[in-house]
């Protein structure tokens, strides 16, 4: 426990540290010091999670935390691993996409410090089992990482996009901070022991009341639909390497807290089971569809987190309905899937935030239709960018395929509970995943497929040379090299996962139920290699056919017209046309044409945006209400001191009055 | 021996299955039409040529046809082929198989996206769109066969009479049919596109491969052969009765498969392509059908 406390403290005053040290350092000195801590991290992490032990440390702690329970379970120290390695390429790619900002006079200082206070924060949120301290650890990572977002603090759109994140957070904390007050006050305690003591004797109707308060503030920070307006503002806005860590890891810190409070209710009733499978099927469903829809490719990459959320909130449903209709095996493969697919997402969607970041240093546009053709001119991080596509769209042999495997496993072992209703609801779902899936292959094909292929659409500003640097690649293989690894040997990967999963099934038939995981990994894994021997065996048949072979190098067929220009090439939004005018309703489409006229046309010009319907329908209804309500109290920030002290004045007045009345 | 015999049926019936195509065409128009063995003609000739790759193409042009081949293969594999056990027999199998498929699909478009023509990237997103909707019907028929039968790889097709008693019948008939559909969208035939097309702009799956030539088209359409056989073959498997010797079963379901490449032939003269507004709703048909099974399979089990 001290050793992992101790290198939480040395991740922060790493960033205290790199923030006093010269800019030019400022990258590197952060990165050794948290890959020190981290590895030291996952070395005990791992340890522990082989051993099975938990520790818990109760630590008083001054007013107003009181004794704090400290704990280390198999979920906590599952999460601790994750965080700590998943952020090292993120440090690491820092070094290389920081660079070009080193002679601008951004704010490197303040942004290494708030990096260390964000690190250490959010491994710290994991360790806590009390209320209070769990909310002031809450709080300094959302702020920190909102330091971390508007780095880039002199572009308009950064700063307002960086104000939405920072209130959509606290928002979130508001219904945090009422649900622990809440419970608190029930449980008459502010340690978490506490509240699962109170939980098996209240009611169901409160325990879903509470759950709902507390899945409303964790899913906030998740991106659950319709909460997820602000992670395609805040993604796009923050400098690459950042963005990666959100939605690799901070995100999945939300997932934490609906897990962790999971923990404590133990049983779910069967109600809450339902709405939790059902809003995370459709928030896969939007995060997806709004993906599709969009070209600028960090908004893309933040919609396509929601639909991965989406998809890890089907796991934790099936992994609820399991346990409220007492079948293990659905229980544990659902929860399975859903630890192992936050873990694959956290890789192949750092890799992809990466790509983007390198994509957006050469070419300075984030605009996929601008470009084209950069699989030349940047081939590393062309096929790297195509390992994260390929993985992301969850399809074999790479890891996404793995994680989805299992919960589609648990959604086809739930028809063996003998159950109308589950039926119908675990066949739509099948579907949908389904769904869910074909359109991520829509969605990525058409950004790697428009990005890196065929001919530049526009001219850039600098002609690009060569690939990013190795210190910018590096970052990118490691995650590639994971990607690979726990696709071709997901056993592995689920057997450190196992461990968390077992906490949440109530059932001493626990080795069977990862025996019978591990073998369907084993399956996998082994069709895995079976599908790699195939594609070796027709390419050295082709290969050896094709040796001696004339191959004649030619341009592409135009059919017949002979003056097709780079322009006329499918773009990012005419490939996804077809699919998009299918589901005119879901979108709100904007155009503005401005068509050629004259005896001699000279220009003209046509733009499209597709707007998030619940953005548009039923979050700026609300902040324009909520403005329109609160402008109604502007008389009071008149600017003048004299009423300000009045203002204290009267408050001091009251509180000495309520003191003495209660 | 099963093994050895479902390996030559999945690399045999493929051109096998367009040779008859053609020769069903040919005679509803009156022509005589060429050989059924037409097509592994083609294929050898095919093989023998030289290749003409354009000058935009990266790797990824260079590596789809082999990887499309790939996947197809071994997504065909999984399927039992005369309900005699495949030769992968893995749980959860048409999850595996769906998803390979779809891996040898990623691959055809970003190739077709690769030359940077527009009509290529046409067919790529028409390809895409279109398979965005098949997939849900195929994951829902195969999920309530899984709830019917409990059995979860394909093997499972053999039990459904026997579990559902008098409704079985009704969801094999619409499986087949619903089956029938989707090999008329994955292969890419009338209505839903025309192989035989001369206008690049009506087609999809003929105009993705525009800039292939030699082996490497050789290598498509094989696999797209393939992929219909793959198809064709699990309404093979839903129709044939369980119990009857390896010898009758293979005749019955080399026969089914004809049969079925037959069918294809027939729709393909007897109707004309849709327009593309109507494929829409043509493939959604196929989530209604699949629906419809569903909720066969809860009379069957709950009823």
């Amino acid at each position: 426990m001290y050793l992992i406390l101790t290198s939480i403290l040395v991740i922060f005053v790493g960033g205290l540290v790199s923030s006093l040290v010269p800019d030019r350092r400022k990258p590197s000195v952060f990165a050794s010091f948290y890959i020190i801590a981290a590895l030291a991290i996952s070395v005990f992490m791992l340890s522990e999670i082989l051993m099975g032990a938990s520790l818990k440390r109760i630590v008083p702690m001054p007013f107003p935390i009181g004794n704090m329970t400290l704990a280390i379970d198999s979920l906590s120290s599952f999460f601790i691993l994750f965080i700590a390695i998943m952020g090292i390429p993120g440090v690491l790619y820092a070094v290389g996409y920081l660079k070009p900002y080193m002679d601008k006079k951004e704010h490197l200082s303040s942004h290494y410090f708030f990096l260390g206070t964000f690190f250490a924060s959010i491994l710290v949120i994991p360790l806590i089992q009390n209320a209070i301290a769990f909310l002031i650890a809450w709080e300094i990572m959302s702020l920190s990482s909102f330091f971390l977002v508007i780095f880039e603090s002199k572009k308009e759109e950064v700063l307002s996009a960086g104000i939405n994140y920072l209130i959509t957070m606290h928002v979130s904390v508001i219904f945090l901070i009422i649900g622990f007050v809440g419970l608190s006050l029930l449980a008459d305690n502010y340690n978490f022991p506490a509240f699962k003591v109170f939980f098996e004797s209240s009611t169901a109707y409160i325990t879903n009341i509470i759950f709902m308060v507390f899945f409303i503030g964790f899913g906030i920070k998740s991106g659950f639909i319709p909460f997820h307006t602000w992670l395609p503002k805040a993604h796009p806005a923050a400098p690459s390497h950042v963005s990666g860590i959100m939605s690799g890891v901070m995100i999945k810190i939300g997932i934490y807290g609906i897990l962790r409070m999971l923990l404590l209710i133990k049983t779910p009733s069967m109600e809450l089971s339902y709405f939790f499978i059902i809003i995370s099927i459709l928030t896969a469903l939007f995060g997806i569809l709004n993906a599709i829809a969009q070209s600028d490719i960090k908004k893309l990459l933040a919609y396509s987190s929601i639909e991965n959320i989406g998809i890890i909130g089907v796991g934790i449903g099936v992994g609820m309905l399991g346990l409220s209709y007492k079948s293990d095996l659905v229980a544990f493969l659902g929860f399975a899937g859903a630890l192992l697919h936050l873990l694959n997402h956290s890789i192949f969607k750092e890799l992809l935030f990466f790509g983007a970041g390198s994509i957006y240093t050469k070419t300075h546009t984030r605009n996929s239709e601008k470009l084209g053709g950069l699989i030349k001119t940047m081939p590393f991080t062309g096929g790297l960018f195509l390992i994260g596509s390929i993985a992301i769209a969850a399809l074999p042999p790479f890891n996404g395929f793995a994680s989805e495997f299992l919960i589609y496993m648990g959604l086809l072992n739930g028809f063996k509970i003998h159950d109308l209703n589950l039926l119908i609801l675990f066949s739509i779902v099948l579907g949908a995943m389904a769904l869910v899936g074909t359109m991520a292959l829509l969605c990525f094909s058409k950004v790697f497929g428009i990005v890196f292929l065929g001919s530049p659409r526009a001219k850039l500003p600098h002609p690009i040379e060569s690939d990013v640097s190795f210190t910018m690649l590096m970052p990118k293989l490691i995650l590639a090299i994971l990607v690979i690894t726990i696709g071709l040997f997901p056993q592995i990967a689920l057997s450190i996962i196992t461990p968390a999963v077992k906490i949440f099934i109530p059932s001493d038939n626990l080795y069977h139920l990862s025996f019978t995981s591990i073998r369907m990994m084993n399956f996998i894994s082994f069709s895995s290699f079976l599908l790699l021997l195939i594609l070796v065996i027709t390419f050295g048949i082709r290969e050896y056919i094709m040796h001696k072979k004339a191959i004649t190098r030619y341009k592409t067929w135009d059919c017949g017209y002979q003056a097709g220009t780079a322009r006329m090439q499918y773009t990012s939004h005419s490939y996804s046309a077809p699919f998009m005018e299918m589901l005119d309703n879901i979108f709100v489409r904007k155009t503005a044409i401005a068509k050629p006229e004259g005896v001699f046309p000279q220009k003209g010009h046509f733009r499209l945006k597709f707007n998030d319907i619940i953005e548009y329908y039923m979050i700026k209804p609300l902040i324009k209400g909520t403005q329109k309500i609160l402008g109604k109290f502007l008389w009071i920030q008149n600017g003048d001191t004299q009423m300000y002290i009045l203002y204290g004045f009267i408050f001091l007045i009251i509180a000495i009055i309520g003191a003495f009345l209660f | 021996m099963t093994i050895i015999l479902n390996l030559i049926l999945i690399l045999a019936l493929p051109l096998l299955f367009i040779g008859v195509i053609n020769k069903t065409k040919a005679f509803w128009s009156g022509r005589k039409g060429p050989s059924i063995f037409q097509p592994f003609y083609d294929f050898v000739r095919l093989f023998k040529k030289g290749m003409v790759i354009s000058k935009t193409t990266s790797f990824v042009f260079l590596i789809f046809p082999g990887i499309t081949f790939g996947t197809t293969f071994f997504a065909s594999l999984l399927i039992p082929f005369a309900l005699h056990s495949s030769v992968l027999n893995i749980e959860g199998a048409f999850i595996i198989f769906a998803y390979t498929m779809s891996l040898g699909k990623f691959f055809s478009i970003i190739g077709a996206m690769d030359t940077g023509s527009s009509f290529e990237g046409m067919g790529a997103s028409r390809e895409a769109s279109f398979s965005t909707i098949v997939e849900p019907a195929f994951f829902i028929i195969m999920g309530s066969i899984i709830a019917l039968t409990d059995i979860y790889n394909f093997d499972g097709f053999a039990m459904i009479i026997s579990k559902a008693g008098s409704v079985g019948y009704l969801i094999v008939i619409l499986g087949a049919i619903t089956l029938f559909m989707i090999i008329l969208i994955e292969g890419c035939r009338v209505p839903i596109d025309d192989p035989n097309t001369h206008l690049e702009l009506t087609m999809i799956h003929e105009v993705m491969i525009l800039d292939n030539s030699g082996p490497d088209l050789a290598l498509l359409s094989y696999s797209s052969g393939m992929k219909m056989v793959a198809f064709a073959s699990l309404i093979a498997n839903l129709l044939i009765p369980t119990e009857i010797p390896l010898r009758i079963s293979l005749l019955l379901f080399v026969g089914i498969i004809m049969a079925i490449a037959m069918a294809v032939g027939t729709t393909e003269s007897a109707i004309a392509r849709l327009r593309m507004s109507r494929v829409f709703d043509f493939i959604f048909f196929t989530s209604s059908l699949s629906l419809i099974i569903l909720s066969f399979v809860a009379i069957g089990l709950y009823g």
